[in-house]
């Protein structure tokens, strides 16, 4: 081993993202993806970000072959990769042992990548009886980013950010992995999605109106 | 007719056109990425070689800089902060709140330099003693997480499969409340390479002419 100083080039190289994937920053901690997240993403000057949850609430006990909800950019669907899904009490579980939850979103909002730039959820591992059980789970992010993640409780958090501004996310994929894959279905009780993006008009608008009665007021 | 097909399934597999990169939280999952058929990273049959630095041959001290490795595992560590102290357990950034950067390779003539990396990442305080804290692990290829790290839960790793753009380097990040006051380290580093691209190729080919013949 041997001490040296290494170059400014090397430093700059490794400070920033060189070509290949979006940068993606992956989350194993709710609060770290909701505070942390859109500060360490860095996006543009000018853009916002804002949090909204889908807690399932709405979806009566039954089984579904999809499910959808959200609005705009928060717009979702959701199907099982075992064919059908369970809901109860809100929770949606993939229905057969081995199966995970795929979710799709929407197009960026505008051509500057506008849109859903955060995902996160409180993912679990049901066994046949329903209750959870530990194990590991694989999410696949559209980005070509994924992260296991072990399941030692019954729904810890794991999400991402995506921190390139012109992409968005479109798909989120979660299956169980490793030795207990085929025994267990993953399920999800709150989907957390994230916005970033220029804010829309009307919201604009409203900044816009709120800056002129400011203005008044102030003469 | 059959091997043309192969070839150009094979060249196919060797582009490697969806790059992907796959984070872990677990060492023995890490270890294994290689080997489960649910993520096929590389083709079936692909061999792994792991590396592990401890950074016990470190004099301990403080630089501006560490390296270390050979080859394909080369590495270099540097601080935001301008200046790494080594002990007996590992490298740290100093002054606190400052950021440990690692660069790895240029692999050799013949090996696909670093496709996996992971490591123990810790903080101390300035009496040394290990602190629980967040930290971002962040790839030059734009993958990274953010994760707590704790003296029982201190692992995180990736692997890509892209083989044209091996990790050129590692940056650790302290973040959160007390990442100004603590000092970010790696105790172990943990380093994955599989054959050079050329043997993938072959492995790639081979596999799909093997299945060519056994269906006719």
């Amino acid at each position: 081993m041997k001490q040296y100083a290494i170059s400014l080039a090397s430093l700059a190289i490794a400070s920033g993202a060189s070509a290949g994937i979006v940068e993606t920053i992956s989350f194993t901690n709710f609060s770290a993806w909701a505070n942390e997240g859109p500060k360490l993403a860095s996006f543009p000057a000018g853009w916002g970000t804002k949090i909204e949850v889908e807690t399932f609430d709405f979806v009566k006990p039954g089984s579904y072959a999809s499910l959808m909800g959200g609005d705009s950019w928060s717009a979702w669907t959701m199907s099982a990769s075992s064919g059908s899904m369970s809901a109860n009490g809100g929770m949606v579980s993939a229905s057969k042992p081995g199966g995970g939850l795929t979710f799709n979103f929407t197009v960026p909002l505008d051509g500057l990548g506008s849109g859903l730039h955060g995902i996160g959820g409180d993912f679990g591992l049901r066994g046949a009886t329903g209750g959870w059980m530990p194990g590991r789970i694989i999410l696949t992010l559209s980005s070509g980013v994924s992260l296991t993640h072990d399941v030692n409780s019954d729904n810890p958090f794991a999400g991402f950010w995506i921190a390139t501004p012109s992409v968005t996310i479109t798909s989120l994929t979660v299956m169980p992995y490793g030795d207990d894959a085929d025994t267990t279905s993953v399920s999800i009780n709150n989907l957390y999605l994230g916005f970033a993006g220029v804010p829309a008009p009307g919201a604009l608008s409203l900044l816009g109106t709120a800056g002129l009665v400011s203005t008044r007021r102030r003469r | 007719m059959n091997f043309t097909y192969s070839i150009a399934a094979a060249a196919a597999v060797c582009a490697s056109a969806n790059a992907a990169v796959y984070t872990y939280t677990n060492l023995s999952a890490w270890q294994q990425a290689v080997d489960n058929p649910a993520i096929d990273l590389f083709p079936a049959g692909t061999s792994t070689s792991f590396i592990t630095e401890t950074f016990s041959g470190l004099t301990p001290g403080s630089s501006t800089g560490y390296s270390g490795g050979t080859g394909w595992y080369s590495w270099a560590a540097a601080s935001s902060g301008g200046m790494v102290n080594a002990n007996s357990s590992g490298l740290y950034s100093q002054p606190a709140g400052t950021s440990l950067l690692f660069t790895f390779g240029p692999p050799a003539a013949g090996e696909a330099g670093v496709l996996g990396i992971g490591g123990d990442f810790r903080f101390f305080n300035s009496a040394g003693v290990a602190q629980d804290g967040r930290i971002w692990v962040r790839l030059a290829n734009g993958a990274s997480i953010v994760k707590t790290f704790t003296a029982a839960d201190s692992f995180v790793g990736f692997w890509t499969n892209d083989l044209a753009a091996p990790i050129a380097a590692l940056r650790i990040q302290p973040v959160g409340a007390s990442a100004s006051t603590l000092f970010v380290g790696v105790d172990n580093l943990y380093f994955g390479t599989v054959p050079a691209p050329g043997a993938i190729c072959l492995l790639g080919a081979a596999g799909l002419i093997g299945a060519n013949r056994r269906r006719a």
